[in-house]
């Protein structure tokens, strides 16, 4: 039998992480099982304390596990590395005594991705280009608007060539109207350059408007509650019959969506197999 | 850009205008004071008076002479509390144990002015220079210590993480992250024991005077009004305010307008 966890490029096995809150040990996510292909992009759906931002750390390797492992092609992940850069939610996650310019030479420099220091400005700049902010490069960032900030770091994430970009609710702190076009920009770059997303989302629209893949997770202590795959056509539009569809079966996941006066039953539609991830065709 | 940059210069420049103009009537107040009220001149010599003996000695280079002395010891004693201060600091952000033993130390020694330390340091270290040093050294290392800690603390999570994130090994976080995220509060620590350490070297020169010979402006100021010669009391005084003014405005304030300002990270 073929080991998944090897060929895949992330797995999940038996992922349980525990804090001590207040003095006592408290589960915070229990025993969740997944892998992820290249090229992915998924989203962790779920609602506010489920552990879906404590699952993003431990991939990235900020937290240690209290059971399980988490496999990156096959390595098993004991701390962060530039394979699996972090996007923030705070627009404080920039640098603020380095230019636009500067945050990324920063990275590509201490990462050693690119060595040569005209070679750096040259491919940080390629890298500002790609999310629109050309003519900032010699701004700091008190200079510029969140939603440019949330730009650069997606830039200067990118730049060091991370396998996966992970993002912990990069958009929350946006208006809508910054929101939507930071989303349509993500889809794009995710399109051009073919880095696996994993995008850590409360938002039900996000989560269908961007991934290929959905990952629901349950509040107390954080389960799987389901693994969805996404396959309305780009561009999505919430106006879609399929968006809608899709809308509702997650909402009835979350245990939010009541119709016709009762709960719908969650454990009615679960696209899961085996803990990994099957296209529901 | 270029238009707000130059009406902000402007506006500074007139701000400093009003300051100097205001300084002007202060001192031409101070002379008339003097000359025309029943103010005994031994008491309150007219300012030109003071300014005469203010020119006559930096040419005779007795002023000169204190200042660099009182200079050299304050250097010494700050240099000495900014070393201390940053191995105290890593000390305690890598031990817990030993931060709280900083933090004791700090409770105990920030609020003892380093002036009450002086007989005990005279009795330990003698008269020489090296007891002022200690005075000095004892009285700004705690601000310091107590801003660094507040700048360390003050660094967002996320940064540090950026920072993991990115692989930087222990110094170079502590060199690209940690230090550059600290330094609002690394200056105003440094203004803090800039200010501190100035009380402490005159206020210790005055109490035991000439060590060797040498002394420095606070031996100067003590020992012209030992004379009686009042105009070169102020005299002294006067240098300690434009040496206070000039490290505040070509030192910290360059430092800020290039730094903190320019990275939009001012504490106020």
């Amino acid at each position: 039998m073929e080991d998944l966890s090897v060929t895949r490029l992330l797995s999940v096995t038996g992922l349980t992480k525990q804090f001590k809150v207040n003095g006592k040990d408290t589960k915070v996510l229990e025993a969740l099982d997944f892998t992820l292909e290249a090229g992915s992009f998924l989203t962790i759906l779920g609602p506010s304390g489920c552990g879906k931002s404590t699952l993003l750390r431990c991939i990235a390797g900020f937290e240690p596990l209290t059971g399980g492992v988490i496999r990156m092609a096959g390595r098993k992940v004991e701390r962060p590395d530039k394979d699996r850069m972090v996007v923030f939610q705070s627009f404080d996650q920039l640098f603020p005594w380095l230019t636009v310019l500067q945050n990324i030479t920063f990275a590509l420099q201490a990462t050693r991705t690119v060595i040569d220091s005209k070679a750096r400005a040259a491919t940080a700049r390629s890298y500002l280009q790609l999310v629109g902010l050309s003519g900032y490069a010699d701004y700091f960032p008190h200079q510029i608007s969140g939603g440019m900030k949330q730009r650069v770091a997606i830039a200067r994430a990118l730049s060091v060539r991370p396998r996966i970009l992970l993002m912990d609710e990069p958009f929350g702190s946006l208006d809508a109207l910054n929101r939507n076009l930071l989303q349509e920009e993500l889809i794009r770059i995710w399109q051009n350059t073919g880095v696996t997303i994993i995008f850590v989302t409360h938002s039900i629209e996000e989560a269908i408007l961007l991934s290929e893949k959905i990952l629901v997770l349950e509040t107390g202590p954080g389960r799987i509650r389901a693994l969805l795959t996404n396959s309305i056509p780009r561009p999505r539009s919430p106006e879609a019959p399929e968006f809608t569809t899709l809308w509702k079966e997650l909402h009835g996941l979350l245990g939010l969506y009541r119709e016709t006066g009762t709960a719908v039953e969650p454990q009615r539609r679960i696209v899961f197999e085996d803990g990994i991830l099957q296209p529901s065709r | 850009m270029n238009g707000a940059g130059s009406s902000g210069r402007e506006r500074i420049k007139s701000k400093t205008l009003r300051q100097t103009l205001f300084i002007l009537a202060l001192l031409t107040l101070w002379e008339l004071l003097a000359r025309v009220g029943q103010l005994p001149a031994l008491l309150f010599p007219p300012i030109s008076s003071v300014l005469q003996e203010l020119v006559v000695q930096t040419m005779n280079g007795e002023l000169i002479q204190r200042t660099g002395f009182s200079l050299y010891l304050i250097g010494t004693g700050l240099g000495l509390a900014v070393i201390s201060a940053l191995i105290l600091t890593a000390f305690g952000v890598s031990s817990q144990i030993f931060g709280e033993w900083v933090q004791v130390l700090m409770a105990v020694f920030h609020p003892l002015p380093g002036i009450a330390i002086l007989p005990v340091i005279i009795l330990w270290l003698g008269t020489g220079a090296q007891s002022i040093v200690a005075v000095i050294w004892l009285s700004a290392v705690w601000p310091m210590v107590a801003n660094l800690n507040t700048g360390l603390t003050s660094i967002p999570a996320t940064q540090i993480e950026v920072g993991r994130n990115l692989g930087l090994g222990r110094f170079a976080l502590i060199r690209s992250v940690l230090l550059p995220g600290a330094f609002p509060h690394i200056l105003s620590g440094l203004r803090v024991g800039w200010a501190r350490a100035w009380q402490a070297a005159v206020a210790a020169e005055m109490v035991f005077g000439a060590c060797g010979g040498e002394g420095g402006l606070g031996w100067f100021i003590y020992k012209k009004r030992f004379f009686m010669e009042i105009p070169d009391v102020f005299a002294g005084m006067i240098v300690i305010v434009l040496i206070g003014l000039l490290v505040e405005r070509m030192g910290f304030e360059w430092i800020e307008t290039r730094t903190v300002k320019r990275w939009g990270m001012s504490l106020s």
